[in-house]
């Protein structure tokens, strides 16, 4: 596999991500989904490096990049990776040319003229420092960065929320432009489910459990659907039950007055016919806030 | 090295305000005189901004190697920094009182009676402030401190807080005046050469233990 993430597990104070596998081939987009909590930037934070592995701790696992271990290769593997971080990493007294100058260097084939073309193009204040700049700014900022030398691996950390929608479409384009030669992947965490739906070939959902966060799903956005169906209904939990459905495929249910609606996980079975006529297939949105949400009874 | 003049000389270009508080800093140290030992210790937090990495640079790509000698680098330039500034108070501080510039009393000062003290004084004074830098790298984290066991809770009563009171008794007992002049002056060495001695057992063990630590968002750096 060109990109490999085997039992990755990161220990820290109150927090424990546990056990994280996942494969990706050149030229995909991995959408990155989870609540607040569950361990996205965790995630995100080990794979770039931000995080380092400590055995003492209970830290374990590897990550290996087109036969690059994050280790034992750890500058040729950092130099193949681009980030955009919800957070800004840079000093806050920097300006913004100053940071292509300061860190560019380190990456091979970084272009400062492109660079500095890039602060131009996006409107980003050259005077100011980056204290001053606003969360879209700081963003677009990475964008620059990112663009100017060439990477394998590009890992988004919810880059699109503070971003106007022209941006977003921009920062779209360029995922697709990016993955479209298939040299290169990108790993995209975001809260926006719906752009994630259209944008990833592969969807990894962490789960977040007495303060660890685990694999929920691994696979495409189709097997995801495939696998539920939503049920809207006037019966209750225990007359679905008895109507045929198993207790243990009701992944979660919201119940308004007269109004219910159940998320149903398959998992190999089928409906009953007599609820064939309530069933329809849920979108991620969907899917996620029922599976989080669980029992709804307001 | 370069690397390293060649980041300081950019910060300079962009942040010009940045040599203003530097020049500042050199001011204060030389006007303190005999509050040096305060002060530089006092001032020590205000240089953890320059210890700490940013995200980005946690994840550079460099190797580990080269990552842990970035580090060991910022430490001793600014540790150097500060012995510069300090020796050259002190060379001031010295003249000044000679030639009877001073308002003290000049043949009060201990570095004119016994100048043995305050020579040994200074070497636990600049190992203290390494202590302090080195610290500050390894956790990367201000505020509080994890539980420790009691071993290493008594460790470090041992090999640095014990160090540490008779530093700041000194340093006060300079001020005084008389403090230090009470005894033989080998007795008052010996005292501060076996701080120095402990502080360097606790700085050795630090820096066995120097290893790359997780970034954490509660960090500034200048």
């Amino acid at each position: 596999m060109w990109f490999e993430c085997n039992k990755l597990t990161k220990v820290l104070e109150g927090y424990t991500l546990k056990d994280i596998s996942f494969c990706l081939e050149p030229g995909t987009v991995l959408g990155l989904i989870g609540t607040n909590g569950s361990g996205k930037t965790t995630l995100i934070r080990c794979l770039l490096g931000s995080y380092h592995p400590d055995d003492a701790k209970g830290d374990g696992g590897e990550i290996i990049l087109d036969g690059l271990h994050f280790i034992n290769d750890m500058k040729a593997y950092r130099k193949s990776l681009g980030y955009v971080l919800q957070s800004q990493p840079y000093s806050e007294f920097m300006h913004a040319v100053q940071v292509g100058e300061m860190y560019g260097h380190f990456y091979d084939g970084f272009d400062l003229k492109k660079y500095k073309e890039l602060v131009k193009k996006y409107e980003i204040p050259e005077k100011k420092l980056l204290s001053e700049f606003s969360s879209g700014q700081q963003i677009r900022l990475q964008f620059a960065f990112m663009q100017s030398h060439d990477a394998k691996l590009y890992i988004m950390d919810e880059p699109v929320g503070n971003l106007d929608v022209e941006f977003r479409d921009e920062v779209y384009d360029m995922i697709r432009e990016l993955t479209a030669k298939e040299e290169k992947s990108v790993i995209l965490s975001s809260h926006l489910v719906t752009e994630l739906e259209r944008i990833s070939d592969t969807l990894l959902w962490l789960k977040k459990e007495n303060n660890t966060g685990s694999l929920r799903f691994l696979g495409s956005c189709d097997e995801l659907r495939e696998q539920h169906r939503l049920l809207s209904t006037e019966l209750g939990k225990d007359e679905i039950i008895k109507a045929g459905i198993k207790e243990e495929m009701i992944a979660g249910y919201r119940i308004r007055d007269s109004h219910k609606e159940y998320l149903i996980n398959l998992n190999g079975n089928n409906i009953p016919a007599g609820l064939q006529n309530d069933i329809r297939y849920a979108d991620l949105q969907e899917i996620m806030y029922y599976t989080e949400k669980g029992e709804d009874n307001a | 090295m370069r690397e390293y003049i060649r980041e300081q000389g950019l910060k300079y270009r962009y942040f010009p305000p940045f040599i203003l508080l530097r020049v500042c800093f050199i001011l204060l140290v030389f006007a303190v005189g005999q509050l040096q030992w305060l002060f530089v210790i006092a001032s020590c937090p205000f240089s953890f901004g320059f210890l700490y990495d940013t995200e980005a640079e946690h994840m550079l790509p460099l190797s580990r190697e080269e990552l842990m000698g970035r580090r060991r680098l910022r430490i001793g330039m600014v540790w150097l920094r500060y012995l510069i500034i300090c020796l050259g108070s002190i060379a001031v501080h010295y003249m000044m009182m000679k030639n009877g510039n001073f308002s003290l009393d000049p043949q009060d000062s201990a570095l004119l009676r016994r100048p043995l003290i305050p020579a040994f004084y200074f070497i636990l004074q600049m190992l203290l402030v390494y202590n302090t830098l080195l610290n500050a790298s390894i956790t990367q984290k201000p505020g509080k401190k994890k539980k420790q066991p009691l071993a290493k809770v008594l460790e470090r009563f041992v090999t640095y807080q014990i160090p540490a009171y008779i530093y700041f008794i000194y340093g006060a007992g300079f001020c005084i005046n008389d403090f230090i002049y009470y005894g033989s002056q080998w007795i008052h060495i010996a005292i501060i050469v076996t701080a120095t001695i402990l502080l360097s057992i606790r700085n050795i063990k630090e820096t066995e233990n120097f290893t790359i630590p997780d970034f954490s968002p509660a960090v500034q750096k200048v």
